[in-house]
């Protein structure tokens, strides 16, 4: 049998400590939990409430700042225009900025006191502490994960295939639907995955902008801070869970849509 | 047929242009150049992937050149792998017939018969991920034929290609071609445009600077590039030294244009036509290398150099690039018989001789 080389055997044993460590914390949530305190959680209507708040909203901000992400990306991947370099480095803001501080910058453009937020609220509706609002904050803060893989994804298809597509009769949008997007699909889906899993999960921002309704993020640092690491440890593992599910279920899909 | 007139594109600082072209129905146009000379800009202006600045492009005696992609009437294979990994064999080569108003049936029965021509039949229900090269490239052409365009331009069609799958795509370029189409095959390798072409343009920097069937251009090259591209390494400019310095009445010394000090090249006086300059080129399996002693006085058409270089060469063992103030090269039998360094004397024959008026003389 071959021997494994010195570089392997460093490089699996530093990756198995980076492993563990991301593995720890999740194992010991588990084990220390006890299946009558799940049991309990489940069934408690406000935690299983602010779950399914956190998946929907997580949705429709996805699917709704999707819509808009999925052409920006294109245009980054394929045009060359003044500024491209500053609307990348913008685009990437939201990783870097604290989620808080982005939450009060949401509020700006948000709060009754904005523009927008006078606009909704004289059409008798209101950002701050509403599912939109919550949606907003989540969409802010993921967007770029989505930008940034549909257009690598983007980049990654040939643009000599699009070329080809419109010499043989198609017109640009249909060259863009039967050629670029199936084969940038992957990457797109990848995005989509990625800015659901982060909108879902984010705290900061959305506790800025809505304390309540609650989502589960909220819910746990609510749970822990009243009542101690007991009762926001069952909460934190069901929204894992809950998480764990969603990712597979639409890895599954993405596959099959492949 | 294509008629280009005083087309123009500048990009950076890379001008294209103006070009005028002409290129007749079922013609084999070979455009024959090195990497950056415009030959994909100008394809890509010709499909409609880019606006050129100024001037006309017609087809069939109609303007092209503000009509979008999808309606020029004009295929355009681009080099490399462009066939869509997504889809079967099948399902591209019927890609553009989708965008045509044609039943199952028809699309059916006109992709088959394209493949059938093409010799990919067998290949139709195929992905295209385990295709040849070869293979690849039948399918890109199936597809872009099955359309009849009015004209397909080929964007280096082989490269990639190994020297026998080479040879089948030429041949099928060939075949395809006899049926009466049109093509526009751009290319940077002399032997590729030889084995097709029906007229040949080469670009340089941009410009055209010699076009003419392939047989013309090869004896009487007007560039020092399309010299080097037919094969030829003695290729000069020259003129008629002042005068007084003929050395009789039956032979003329000739002086290379824009070299001065440099040996003077003596030719029958009868070769020569009218004023001006002239191009010449010196046959290099007639050029015969001695070994230089102190014995041997130089005649006409001989001159004394040093070995500069001894490069391989396909006719001959070797050819040896001898400097006499310019360079001259002379194929040789023997490779060891020289070294680099080695005085020799160097002479031909008035047969190893063509001299010609071109575009470029005045």
């Amino acid at each position: 049998m071959k021997h494994p080389d010195l570089l392997s055997l460093i490089f699996t044993g530093l990756g198995g400590l980076a492993l563990l460590f991301l593995l720890a914390p999740l194992a010991g949530l588990v084990l220390q939990s006890s299946v009558p305190e799940l049991v309990e959680t489940i069934k408690d209507a406000e935690a299983a409430g602010s779950i399914i708040l956190s998946v929907w909203t997580a949705m429709g901000a996805t699917l709704v700042f999707g819509i808009c992400a999925v052409p920006l990306a294109w245009i980054l991947a394929r045009k060359e225009f003044p500024g491209k370099k500053a609307i990348s480095a913008i685009i990437d803001l939201p990783l870097m900025i604290p989620h808080s501080a982005a939450g009060i910058a949401l509020l700006t453009v948000l709060s009754r006191h904005s523009i927008l937020g006078r606009a909704a609220h004289e059409a008798g509706f209101s950002f701050i502490g509403s599912p939109a609002g919550i949606m907003a904050a989540m969409a802010f803060v993921s967007l770029p994960f989505l930008i940034n893989s549909a257009r690598t994804g983007f980049e990654a298809v040939d643009v000599r295939l699009e070329m080809t597509a419109m010499n043989l009769g198609a017109s640009s949008m249909k060259a863009f639907f039967t050629i670029t997007l199936p084969l940038a699909w992957r990457a797109v889906i990848a995005g989509i995955v990625l800015m659901f899993g982060r909108g879902m999960s984010e705290f900061g921002a959305v506790i800025i902008i809505a304390y309540h309704p609650m989502t589960a993020p909220v819910l746990i640092y609510e749970r822990f801070g009243a009542y101690g690491l007991k009762y926001a440890r069952p909460a934190a593992i069901l929204f894992i869970g809950v998480c764990l599910v969603v990712f597979v279920i639409l890895r599954i899909v993405a596959e099959r849509n492949r | 047929m294509l008629r280009l007139y005083r087309l123009k594109k500048r990009t950076g600082k890379f001008f294209l242009g103006p070009l005028d072209l002409f290129v007749a129905e079922g013609e084999y146009f070979v455009l024959l150049g090195p990497s950056g000379a415009g030959k994909t800009l100008l394809l890509e202006i010709l499909a409609g992937f880019k606006q050129p600045d100024g001037g006309e492009i017609l087809l069939d005696g109609r303007r092209i050149d503000n009509l979008p992609i999808q309606k020029r009437g004009i295929g355009y294979l681009c080099q490399g792998n462009t066939l869509f990994p997504h889809l079967t064999v099948r399902e591209n080569i019927s890609y553009g017939l989708r965008f045509r108003p044609f039943s199952k049936i028809q699309t059916d029965e006109r992709v088959e018969q394209m493949a059938r021509e093409t010799g990919i039949l067998h290949l139709l229900e195929r992905k295209t991920e385990g295709l040849s090269g070869g293979e690849r490239q039948r399918v890109a052409l199936a597809r872009m034929l099955v359309l009849e365009p009015a004209c397909l331009l080929l964007d280096e069609p082989l490269t990639g290609l190994d020297a026998i799958l080479k040879q089948d795509i030429l041949g099928l370029l060939l075949e395809l071609h006899s049926k009466g189409r049109t093509f526009i095959h751009v290319t940077h390798d002399p032997l590729e445009a030889r084995a097709v072409a029906s007229r040949i343009a080469i670009i340089e920097e941009g410009s055209i600077t010699q076009e003419g069937p392939p047989h013309e251009f090869l004896i009487r090259p007007e560039t020092e590039f399309a010299a080097r591209f037919a094969g030829i390494r003695n290729f000069f400019h020259v003129e008629a030294a002042a005068a007084g310095n003929e050395i009789s009445g039956e032979r003329v010394s000739m002086r290379l244009i824009g070299r001065k000090d440099m040996p003077r090249l003596s030719v029958p006086a009868s070769m020569i036509d009218g004023e001006g300059s002239m191009f010449m080129v010196i046959d290099q399996d007639m050029v015969k290398v001695h070994e230089w002693s102190r014995g041997i006085s130089p005649k006409h058409n001989c001159l004394e150099g040093t070995v500069k270089a001894i490069s391989p060469s396909y006719g001959a063992e070797a050819a040896l690039i001898v400097d006499v103030g310019f360079e001259i090269c002379a194929s040789v039998t023997e490779r060891n018989t020289f070294r680099k360094g080695s005085r020799v004397l160097i002479c031909w024959p008035d047969e190893a001789l063509t001299l010609y008026k071109g575009k470029n003389c005045n």
